[in-house]
């Protein structure tokens, strides 16, 4: 099946074209955040601050989805956050995917000891949940967007190293290698030209499903404050502030529902939207994977 | 006539089973001998099982014996230098059973039938991989596709094509025919029979299908379970089949001609 | 079969020794000092952060501090976790039983409810209920574990005031310190039933209830899932259909025969998320507060405790690695269909 079919297959489905959708706005705002949210600092990923109270304040005309606590625009954290999560989303399922590709081509093509010690390694990582690998590395590099993202690299390039090396060994025996290698084709030509290009792009596909489920657990590290510096736009951090409003005030437990509404809205629609859409790929690529 | 190939006491086996040793080793081939001259074209003829594929594959140096020599031209096969190899590989070409797999689905007819070219660092033109696909009867409009945009008995020729480009002196069909309807059949075998005269290749032609090979070769041999059971002249095998196995593969067409 | 199961246990030893050598090399990314600091009690004395380096050898090559550590640990001496104030083993022996307890009572509700949504989806196959229950199991899914939880302390806390966060409440606290309370096993709920302590217990089950849910929404999709499409496989069976010809009601045919048999993936399924569920609570642990294992667990990456981190992570890892081959092993007793290589 090829990828115009795959992807013209999926998008059939009312779900995937809904998810879809959702991430197309998301790019948007990410896109255009600069025009949404004019920053004033040098850095637009850092949230400004509109005073030092720490107290929330409402949605008004001035901050239109309010603030949260010490005075930071929550509109300005959505917007801003958005295109931090495609930043974080995007690096790290490229990072993952090109050590994975490297490691599990390797792997594949190689076989004997070479493929037994790289599988070994992907044993390790796997021996421990990735949310806690995650948060532990995270904490030992220190707090800083870079750490936050190389730890989540990390845990993820292994599942894909070993979906590589499924599909290389898959490829290497079918009968177009065997043609090339009766031509007298070079390994390094056999596993760049034939093999390669055939066994990774289900891989690429769902590695890039997996941004929703990288920036969950960005955020699940921010949020822990294991992630981001303080003060960036960043949906996880932004949770993590509304924690102590949470009960509310004034005789009023939902009195600053918006600190939470906002960032948590924010991350459920990004999520979600790509959980629609990977549902829909990974139900035809599996469906054609158990028919080859 | 000079020799082409010869086989001798070629044996072969896999290990089955678990890759923590424990597994069973299963011969494929055992003392496997034949030969034949330029010009000639050989059928090797059995039951799916029997080891034909194997063998093709041991002719094509993919893989190695586990003992017997197998010689091309005068040269052992598996004793020759990467560089020399290379140089035989030119003259020893596969035509596969499956056309749907051996045709990389990624790149498209001219970037298959450049690949010869370029791998043994031969000028071509544009010309010399039209003048392929005529041969093998396809339009020059094809050059552009993508193997998916074919059928089966279309990849077949394209397959043909590649196995062409570089001139060789035989060709090792592996059941070219068997994945193609029957009335593809027919046109493919014509082909390969044109191409035969016309190139002066020899032709390993490798099938279950002892009727269809007498139109090709001249010499065949009938394997069952890893040995040759049968080895002489292709016509004699058919009318007079002296083994047990030819005469169950005969059967096995008898009902459809 | 059982080749396969003493290669992943002689492996067990191997991968355990790379993970903790891994996480060893990250901890040496502190500076001697950082880590000094980590064993001295009260910052008054940092004068003596020489001693304190020269004492644990802090300043000796990464092998030769990992091998120190190893040989301890080998013994049950895992150091000491600053940020749960005890010795790193005594640490898990306290927090263990807590987040167990929250594993089990979530997975009870993930099996019930996923059975049954998922028995309401393949009846229903493709119909309203069908594709209400899809979207909502998948929302659930995508709903961040964190922010859930807020909401429903919020709601359930802040609002209504039925439950609380934290294990148990200030009074069951000093019930269960008290001289009256006897520890047998350290798990709050079985030990309140034992000392016929129903206030205790039912204060800790109020406790519970809340992270377990909120565990429970974030891991059933796939229990519903894989329910709904045993159930339909079984549907589509000779039995069920000669069952409804002899006319057994429907609610027979569905929940006593078909149901009962499309039980068995989902007990393997429990089985697999169960363990997953015991490295999966340290957010809702530290959203709710409750004194597992994980809250400590990010209480020490949040303090680098590098002590608390290695054994954290080594019992997590250990716990993991176990519960996942006894999964596969599960997986092949109960269904013979699948071999493993």
């Amino acid at each position: 099946m090829s990828i115009k079919d795959i992807i013209s297959k999926a998008l059939v489905s009312k779900n995937a074209a809904a998810g879809l959708i959702i991430i197309v706005l998301f790019a948007l705002v990410a896109l255009f955040a600069p025009i949404l949210a004019p920053s004033s600092g040098r850095d637009p990923y850092q949230m400004p601050q509109g005073g030092y109270s720490i107290e929330p304040q409402a949605p008004s005309a001035q901050h239109y989805l309010g603030t949260t606590e010490n005075q930071y625009d929550l509109y300005y954290g959505i917007v801003w956050g958005s295109r931090m999560a495609f930043k974080v989303g995007i690096t790290v399922v490229f990072f993952a995917l090109l050590i994975g590709i490297i490691i599990g081509g390797a792997a594949g093509f190689a076989g004997g000891w070479t493929d037994e010690i790289l599988m070994r390694l992907t044993d390790i990582i796997f021996a421990v949940p990735s949310m806690v690998l995650a948060m532990v590395i995270a904490a030992m590099l220190g707090r800083d967007l870079d750490n936050m993202m190389i730890a989540l690299t990390v845990v993820s390039w292994p599942s894909y190293a070993r979906l590589v090396r499924g599909g290389v060994l898959s490829v290497k025996e079918r009968e177009f290698v065997l043609a090339a290698r009766a031509l007298g084709a070079s390994p390094l030509r056999i596993f760049l030209k034939h093999i390669m290009p055939n066994a990774i792009y289900p891989v690429v596909i769902m590695a890039s499903l997996d941004i929703g489920y990288i920036v969950l657990t960005a955020a699940s590290l921010s949020f822990l404050g294991l992630g981001s510096p303080v003060g960036t736009a960043d949906w996880g951090q932004l949770v993590a502030l509304s924690r102590n409003w949470i009960l509310g005030g004034h005789g009023n437990p939902f009195a600053y529902w918006y600190t939470i509404a906002a960032p948590g809205g924010a991350l459920l629609l990004f999520v979600l939207a790509w959980n629609l859409l990977g549902d829909a790929f990974r139900d035809i690529l599996d469906t054609s994977s158990r028919k080859a | 006539m000079a020799e082409l190939l010869r086989a001798e006491n070629i044996a072969k086996s896999y290990v089955s089973g678990g890759a923590f040793g424990g597994g069973e080793k299963i011969a494929v081939l055992k003392n496997i001998n034949f030969s034949f001259d330029e010009g000639e074209s050989f059928a090797l003829l059995g039951p799916s099982g029997c080891g034909k594929s194997t063998l093709a594959r041991l002719m094509l140096a993919l893989e190695r014996p586990d003992s017997g020599k197998i010689f091309i031209e005068g040269q052992d096969i598996f004793s020759l230098k990467a560089k020399d190899l290379k140089a035989l590989r030119r003259k020893v070409q596969p035509v596969f059973q499956d056309p749907y797999s051996s045709l990389n689905p990624r790149m498209t007819v001219s970037d298959i039938l450049a690949e010869p070219f370029i791998v043994h660092g031969e000028k071509y033109r544009q010309s010399d991989l039209k003048k392929l696909l005529s041969q093998v009867g396809l339009g020059e409009n094809s050059l552009r596709k993508y193997p998916s945009e074919f059928s089966g008995g279309q990849r077949q020729r394209i397959a043909i094509a590649r196995a062409l480009a570089l001139k060789p002196k035989l060709i090792i069909a592996d059941e070219p025919l068997s994945s193609l309807d029957v009335s593809v059949q027919a046109q493919i075998l014509n082909l390969l029979a044109d191409i035969k005269e016309e190139y002066g290749l020899s032709l390993v032609f490798i099938s279950h299908d002892l009727a269809l090979c007498k139109f090709l070769c001249s010499k065949a041999a009938v394997m069952h379970k890893g040995e040759i059971a049968e080895l002489g002249k292709a016509e004699e095998i058919l009318l007079e089949p002296k083994s047990e196995a030819a005469q169950t593969l005969l059967e096995a067409v008898l009902p459809l001609n | 079969m059982f080749r396969y199961i003493l290669r992943r246990l002689l492996m067990l030893p191997l991968v355990m020794l790379g993970v903790t050598f891994f996480l060893f090399f990250l901890t040496q990314r502190l500076s001697p000092e950082m880590r000094a600091s980590l064993y001295i009690q009260d910052p008054r004395q940092m004068d003596s952060l020489e001693e304190v380096i020269e004492k644990y050898g802090l300043n000796d090559p990464m092998p030769v501090q990992y091998f120190r550590w190893l040989k301890g640990a080998v013994k049950g001496d895992l150091g000491y976790s600053e940020s749960a104030n005890m010795p790193v083993t005594s640490a898990i022996k306290a927090y263990l039983p807590a987040t167990i307890q929250l594993a089990a009572a979530t997975i009870i509700l993930v099996v019930l409810f996923g059975v049954w949504l998922g028995i309401i989806s393949a009846k229903y196959k493709d119909g309203i209920s069908d594709n209400v229950i899809r979207f909502f199991v998948l929302a659930g899914f995508s709903l961040p574990i964190f922010v859930l939880g807020l909401i429903l302390l919020m709601i359930f806390y802040g609002k209504l005031g039925w439950f609380a966060p934290g294990e148990y409440s200030f009074t069951a606290d000093m019930i269960i310190h008290g001289p009256n309370f006897k520890n047998y096993t350290g798990f709050s709920l079985i030990d309140s039933l034992l000392n016929l302590n129903f206030y205790v217990f039912f204060d800790v089950l109020k406790h519970l209830i809340l992270p377990a849910v909120t565990l429970c929404i974030g891991s059933f999709a796939l229990m519903v899932r894989v329910m709904r499409s045993s159930m339909l496989e079984e549907l589509n069976k000779d039995y069920v259909r000669s069952a409804r010809a002899r006319g057994l009601s429907e609610f027979k045919v569905i929940y006593e025969h078909a149901g009962l048999n499309a039980m068995i993936p989902v007990v393997t399924l429990a089985s697999i998320q169960f363990i997953r569920l015991l490295g999966g609570t340290v957010i809702v642990e530290t959203v709710f507060d409750y004194p597992g294992i994980g809250r400590w667990g990010v209480e020490c990456a949040q303090q680098l405790d590098i002590a608390g981190v290695m054994g954290f992570s080594l019992m997590v890892a250990v716990l993991f690695v176990l519960g996942n081959l006894a999964a596969d092993i599960l997986y092949t007793a109960i269904d013979p269909r699948i071999r493993l290589k």
